[in-house]
């Protein structure tokens, strides 16, 4: 039982955007997916998501091709947080979140409620259930999705297929302390058997809360497998163009720290403005 | 009635919508049953309200008030009630579609479509002598249904780009074509004899003056149909309000759903504009009141809809035929001089967040 993809291709306006891309979602994984904008971590998570056909490469859920699956079968299989939300109009956050349960097999309504409760909950948005939706901040709207996509997956490994959790950078808007909420909770959805898959710009967030990382660039696989083993300064360095150093304190995780680049030699002859 | 002033006050403080859409549903339904009796007995002709009871019971009456109550005033206020109930309902649905509290039927041509059919069937078919072999009331309605759908069908393929229906296109689209239809429209009426131009008059403003229950059982169905199967598309049309990625991540066929439910508004607001013209503001004006009362949830703002858009039209229909005696207003010079000023307070309340 695992979201499997192989050798991923993919074109949009004669550009290559992913080549040769493998990745494997296991249940009870976080998977973190880093690249520097433009990398196609995007593109990536939308041909998982099964928005967008690759041109080349084949994707496997739970051991069936995912053009073969059905939008609704697909739907009670993977839950997809996009990175921008345009809801406008004015649902209490609670009913942002029931609308995540629409194609599960559903419960009575007393336990959906309970479900309901219970993701807004783990999300740390339990106080946003009355609230109007347009009227909440943008970290607060972006907590209620996320409850929103969990609720639809909220059983991970029930009737025997295992379920997963594409998220397109939760942390975008998020506070220092709401990153870590955030990526706590995803990795308690984890331990209850969900597999997820995650972008993330922060390779600080990776290394503390991921099980494994994957490393894109230019649409091109740099790297992946365990996060201590993938996040170094030199995969980071050659990921980001900026110089690194992974600073390691008394038997903690490393901390990532970007330092100066170097200042240019100066060249003889030539004016600087 | 408390009720409709803790309604009003909930509206007016913008707070939480109204809790319990089982109470709105029996505020309205009670309305709606007031409205139909008042439409009724109101006429030209005095009948007492025993007597319009004893009538629909089947009692013994004056021919002529029988035939006032049975075969002019009840259909009439079928008609309104149906047609009231369609459009409102077809508005809340492509609002729903496009994710725009401001979209109506009008606005993507099935309107104008229609009523250039109309105008230039009735202004062609009399020189042509064509009611000499069909008549009108049969070949207006059907002209002016394909006038509608056709119009429509057109917008939707100018809005279809690589497989999917461009929102913004296909507004501009209806925008164009309407345009050219007001063009038609205007030409038609220019060359148009003095009888035809009434009759062109008659599809331009609306009007419920011509219900009979042959119109009824024509057009009721396509009406009725409408009604029923578009609240069936209600949890998916809650996911669409996500966005349109969003509701297929959560499995709904976007496309699919777009064109079964642009295709049950089309139905809905091509036969309202056959059988009395083009009446403008129900279709938006109502969902947005309703959106505002109990939320944006399709599971109650489609029925709720349709209720209130009964009860709307059903009044309007009433007050036109008594505001002028003995004339009757055009019952869609009514709405649009109601709904304009009320749709432009609602704007300059909410234009922050329309805006935004």
């Amino acid at each position: 039982m695992r979201y499997c993809a192989r050798e991923l291709r993919y074109r949009a306006g004669g550009r290559l955007l992913l080549d040769g891309v493998s990745l494997s979602l296991e249940p009870g994984q976080v998977h973190a997916l880093l690249g520097p904008n433009g990398a196609g971590k995007t593109t990536l998570l939308r041909l998982l998501a099964g928005e967008q056909r690759p041109e080349s490469g084949s994707i496997e859920l739970n051991a069936r091709a995912l053009a073969s699956l059905g939008a609704r079968e697909l739907a009670r299989q993977r839950a997809v947080l996009p990175q921008v939300h345009g809801l406008s109009f004015a649902f209490t956050g609670a009913q942002v979140v029931a609308l995540g349960r629409l194609p599960c097999a559903r419960h009575a309504p007393a336990r959906e409620a309970e479900i309901v409760r219970e993701a807004l909950e783990l999300a740390g948005v339990g106080a946003l259930a009355e609230r109007s939706y347009p009227t909440l901040s943008g970290g607060e709207r972006a907590r209620v999705q996320l409850a929103r996509v969990v609720a639809q997956v909220w059983e991970p490994l029930s009737d025997g297929v295992a379920r997963f959790l594409l998220l397109d950078e939760p942390t975008a808007s998020l506070d220092l302390a709401h990153q870590h909420d955030c990526l706590r909770a995803v990795r308690e959805l984890a331990r209850r058997g969900l597999g997820v898959l995650v972008i993330l710009h922060d390779p600080n967030l990776a290394l503390r809360y991921a099980s494994r990382a994957t490393l894109l660039r230019d649409g091109r696989m740099l790297a992946t497998g365990a996060p201590e083993e993938v996040i170094t300064a030199e995969a980071l360095e050659q990921l980001y163009g900026v110089p690194v150093r992974l600073v390691r304190a008394n038997g903690e995780l490393p901390v990532v720290t970007v330092c100066d680049p170097p200042k240019p030699p100066r060249e003889p002859g030539r004016s600087t403005h | 009635m408390p009720a409709i002033f803790t309604i009003i006050n909930q509206i007016r403080n913008r707070t939480r919508p109204l809790r319990n859409p089982l109470l709105a549903a029996f505020i309205l339904t009670a309305l709606v049953l007031a409205a139909a009796a008042l439409g009724l007995l109101t006429g030209p002709l005095q009948i007492s309200a025993r007597e319009v009871a004893a009538i629909l019971a089947g009692a013994d009456a004056p021919e002529q008030h029988v035939v006032t109550v049975l075969d002019i005033r009840l259909p009439r206020v079928l008609l309104a009630l149906l047609i009231g109930a369609a459009l409102a309902q077809a508005g809340a649905a492509l609002q729903g579609i496009f994710r725009n509290p401001l979209a109506e039927p009008g606005l993507i041509g099935i309107s104008s479509g229609a009523a250039l059919a109309a105008v230039a069937v009735i202004v062609l078919s009399e020189p042509a002598g064509l009611f000499e072999w069909v008549p009108a009331r049969v070949v207006l309605p059907l002209a002016t249904f394909a006038g509608g759908a056709a119009a429509t069908a057109l917008v939707l393929r100018l809005a279809l780009v690589d497989g999917q229906t461009r929102i913004a296109t296909l507004l501009l689209s209806g925008l164009a074509l309407n345009a050219i239809a007001g063009a038609g429209i205007g030409f038609f009426s220019h060359v148009a004899s003095d009888s035809a131009l009434r009759s062109v008059t008659f599809w331009m403003f609306g009007s419920l003056g011509r219900a009979s229950w042959a119109e009824i059982a024509i057009a009721g169905p396509l009406l009725v149909l409408p009604i029923l199967l578009l609240p069936r598309e209600s949890r998916a049309l809650n996911a669409l309000l996500l966005g349109e990625a969003e509701a297929g991540h959560l499995g709904v066929d976007v496309e699919r759903l777009k064109r079964r439910v642009t295709l049950l508004v089309v139905l809905a607001a091509g036969a309202a504009v056959a059988l009395a013209g083009i009446i403008a503001f129900v279709g938006l004006l109502v969902p947005h009141l309703v959106r505002l009362a109990v939320g944006p949830d399709h599971r109650q703002l489609l029925p709720l809809s349709a209720l209130a858009g009964a009860l709307l039209l059903t009044l309007a229909d009433t007050a036109s035929r008594v505001v002028l005696v003995p004339i009757e207003l055009p019952i869609g010079i009514l709405t649009a001089l109601v709904g304009g000023p009320f749709f432009l307070a609602l704007l300059l309340r909410r234009r922050r967040e329309i805006d935004a």
